[in-house]
């Protein structure tokens, strides 16, 4: 028996995420861990719950391992559900028919019998890839009071930097006239922050028809949004306030971070009434040293704590022996740090071992030339050797070594 | 593991934690920042594949029902077996039930259990033990009941044993003062065949026996194979308030910590959505084990602090037990203090216990 749910998420979370690069060399995007013990994901998933939605979609397509394993049944964000709850959507082959998700439409396209399960009103698409808080159902009041087809979210973003979004064009009453995709000259500033509530009538309508037209690249942002445009269709954009970001590059994944530390950021994870869920572990707490010297910090259970911290994010298990030090940098769990370690402006993937005395990055202050200082990127389970020296913006992985090592 | 597990939640008539449990059971004190005591054995239980827990709860159960919930932390949430959480019958009007007629009030459990082996054991034991190895000797020595010891300063109502070479325990004494060395002595972890602690219960009934230790071990030793199981990783005991204090602040030292908290045998625990430990511009942080969930903007030495502790600016907190949810305002300053959940300690407040005699403050108060 299928309950009829009034709105379902369906949420895109197949994006690789090139621009992160090492980081995401053995997991998609979404399953990126940020904040000291969450994952990309679990903003948009604790969105979804505590939104009352109960049904949610997770389309997945690239290095699913991690995100798959992650998610399981759901019960970490309460979405182990008799009735709906989440569901891994994976590409399928059907018949002689199956094949890769083409484009962000086409991935829900194909799965237009999972969603007519539930025979929903309203779909709501995701992007498992920002770090947000929104109440869904805000949106779907809106979406309802305007009688819409499609209700686009918008976030103002300062007008110099509209040329990096989706820029939505809208009337007083805002309804939208025209959808710009990174636009030399901006009109507005409201850019869309990839979160749509579409009718499902209308919305498997358009996607039958984009997917029967040769020409499509079977997209929501260039494909279907243009197309209901050009019919007419009652469009709106419902403005958003509050923290966004797209945390699709190092320096935005880092800047995100750092934004925990700042009280002035309104990015509070410890809202009682908008609680962000994630898998959580039973770790032992983290003990803290008679030569540890913390400030401005955040530390995750099972951490041993040794040395200097300041402005700075541990995961969990991470040890830092005495004498190192880390400044304005991110540590994944299960690192271990040795003696005498200096680390500064760097974000260290999960189980890298640093040997005593190895210098990662700089201050942006101590770089003569400014083109040459960025955020230094250690990958997933690389060893740095004793004494090494890693230079701002390098990017190491032993991943990347193995692999030439077979080419 | 072919054995069942019988856990008793209270501590026994010997034993007083002060106020700390009056409200709970034992074996739902909080214990090393993030935990139950109930967890240790449990964990423990649940690395050794044993596939039935009756948890035996008799009075003070709420938070230890709030705590257990379904099992589903510790994977004992089975549709064969698994956890179950044994209250009393309504008609078992005596609370102060011995462990015999307890054990009596749930016999139904014990006759439906298909492993040939029972394991008993109080929940208040702090230790990592190896079950399997615990089970395997017993098998091994042919015993009919193998009794976990370890090696400890006895105190009042602890048990004493002595044993020959292949570990046969050949006496035991009852321990009423205070001792000045160390010696074998009983944790209360037992492993017996199931038919035969039938028929102790039945012989319990018949000989009014009271006490598992006098009245099955003592007067056993020579009409049954009783064998020690010589636990020698860290184990400890909690029976009083001073060793409860002395327990969470061994987990201070780094290889009490290895010991309990192997990185293949984790300790299980209710799981919690607690933010990561928030620590402020000025804080002091020396030697102190912290939960996720805190904020410390002041200074913490030699201490535990549990979940969702607020130390606010200017505090400073010494060798003090700092249980869930409490808040510290500024200035206040503590020194061997033992608080419990949801407390408020006001501005500039001091309040100061000593080693030997740490000040306990009760549930919820504000000082």
């Amino acid at each position: 028996m299928i309950i009829k749910k009034e709105m379902i998420a369906m949420l895109l979370a197949g994006g690789q995420g090139n621009r992160l690069y090492v980081l995401t060399k053995k997991m998609a995007k979404p399953a990126v861990p940020f904040g000291g013990k969450y994952r990309i994901i679990d903003f948009t998933l604790s969105n979804c719950v505590n939104s009352g939605i109960d049904t949610v979609g997770v389309l997945t397509q690239y290095q699913p391992l991690e995100l798959n394993s992650y998610i399981g049944n759901g019960q970490p964000w309460d979405l182990d559900r008799m009735n709906g709850g989440v569901s891994i959507l994976p590409p399928y082959v059907s018949g002689a028919s199956g094949e890769w998700y083409k484009g962000t439409a086409n991935a829900i396209y194909q799965n237009i019998n999972f969603i007519e399960q539930y025979y929903p009103d309203y779909v709501l698409v995701l992007s498992g890839d920002h770090i947000y808080k929104m109440d869904y159902r805000k949106m779907l009041n809106f979406h309802k009071e305007k009688n819409a087809a499609i209700t686009v979210a918008t976030l103002e973003v300062p007008i110099e930097e509209a040329n990096r979004f989706g820029i939505l064009n809208t009337n007083d009453d805002l309804s939208i006239y025209e959808f710009e995709e990174k636009p030399k000259n901006p009109k507005s500033n409201k850019a869309s922050m990839g979160i749509y509530i579409f009718n499902w009538k209308k919305m498997k309508q358009y996607l039958e028809m984009d997917e029967n037209n040769p020409n499509s690249s079977f997209d929501f942002g260039k494909d279907i949004i243009p197309a209901m445009l050009q019919n007419g269709e009652r469009m709106f954009a419902y403005p958003h306030t509050g923290y966004w970001k797209d945390v699709g590059t190092i320096d935005s994944l880092w800047d995100a971070n750092m934004d925990l530390l700042n009280p002035k950021i309104d990015l509070n994870l410890s809202d009682p009434l908008w609680r962000i869920y994630c898998r959580n572990k039973a770790i032992m707490p983290s003990f803290i040293g008679n030569s540890a010297n913390i400030s401005r910090s955040l530390v995750t259970e099972g951490c041993e704590v040794n040395g200097l911290l300041n402005y700075s994010i541990l995961f969990s298990n991470v040890s830092v022996s005495e004498g190192a030090t880390i400044e304005y940098s991110v540590v994944m769990k299960n690192v271990k740090i040795g003696k005498n370690v200096k680390i500064q402006y760097a974000i260290i993937a999960d189980d890298v071992v640093i040997e005593d005395g190895a210098i990662i990055g700089d201050a942006p202050e101590k770089c003569a030339n400014p083109s040459e200082w960025g955020i230094t990127v250690i990958g997933q389970g690389t060893i740095i050797k004793s004494g090494q020296v890693v230079l701002p913006k390098t990017m190491i992985s032993d991943l990347n070594d193995e692999r030439k090592e077979n080419e | 593991m072919n054995a069942f597990c019988l856990l008793f939640t209270d501590i026994s008539s010997n034993e007083n934690i002060g106020t700390i449990s009056e409200h709970r059971s034992a074996a739902s004190l909080p214990f090393g920042a993030r935990y139950r005591l109930i967890d240790f054995i449990l964990s423990s239980l649940v690395y050794a594949s044993v596939p039935n827990v009756g948890v035996i709860a008799r009075n003070n159960y709420n938070s230890l029902v709030d705590h257990l919930g379904s099992g589903k932390d510790w994977d004992l949430n089975r549709k064969n077996g698994g956890m179950k959480i044994l209250t009393p019958y309504a008609n078992a009007t005596d609370e102060k039930q011995n462990r015999f007629e307890a054990l009596n009030t749930i016999k139904p459990y014990i006759t439906s259990m298909l492993p040939e082996y029972c394991i008993i054991s109080d929940s208040n034991i702090v230790t990592n033990i190896d079950f399997n190895d615990v089970f395997k000797k017993h098998i091994e020595k042919g015993a009919d009941i193998t009794v976990v010891c370890h090696r400890a300063t006895p105190t009042t109502g602890d048990t004493e044993i002595s044993y020959d070479e292949n570990g046969r325990i050949t006496d035991v004494l009852y321990v009423s003062e205070d001792k000045d060395y160390e010696r074998e002595i009983i944790t209360k972890i037992y492993i017996l065949k199931k038919d035969f602690l039938l028929s102790l219960m039945e012989q319990a009934i018949t000989y009014e026996w009271t006490d598992f230790n006098k009245d099955c071990i003592a007067k056993g030793v020579s009409k049954y194979k009783i064998y020690t199981y010589c636990h020698n990783e860290y184990c400890t005991v909690i029976k009083n308030l001073s060793n409860y204090y002395r327990a969470n602040m061994d987990l201070l030292d780094v290889d009490i910590r290895n010991e309990l908290f192997k990185s293949n045998k984790r300790i299980l625990t209710k799981i919690k959505d607690s933010v990561p430990i928030t620590f402020g511009d000025n804080c002091n942080v020396r030697n102190s084990l912290i939960a996720d969930g805190c904020k410390i903007e002041g200074s913490v030495e030699n201490s535990i602090i549990f979940r969702d502790v607020h130390i606010k600016s200017g505090a400073s907190i010494k060798n003090s037990i700092i249980m869930q949810g409490t808040t510290i305002d500024n200035d206040a300053n503590m020194s061997y203090v033992i608080l419990d959940k949801n407390i408020m300690v006001s501005k500039g407040r001091t309040l100061n216990g000593s080693e030997n005699y740490p000040f306990v403050i009760s549930k919820g108060v504000t000082v």
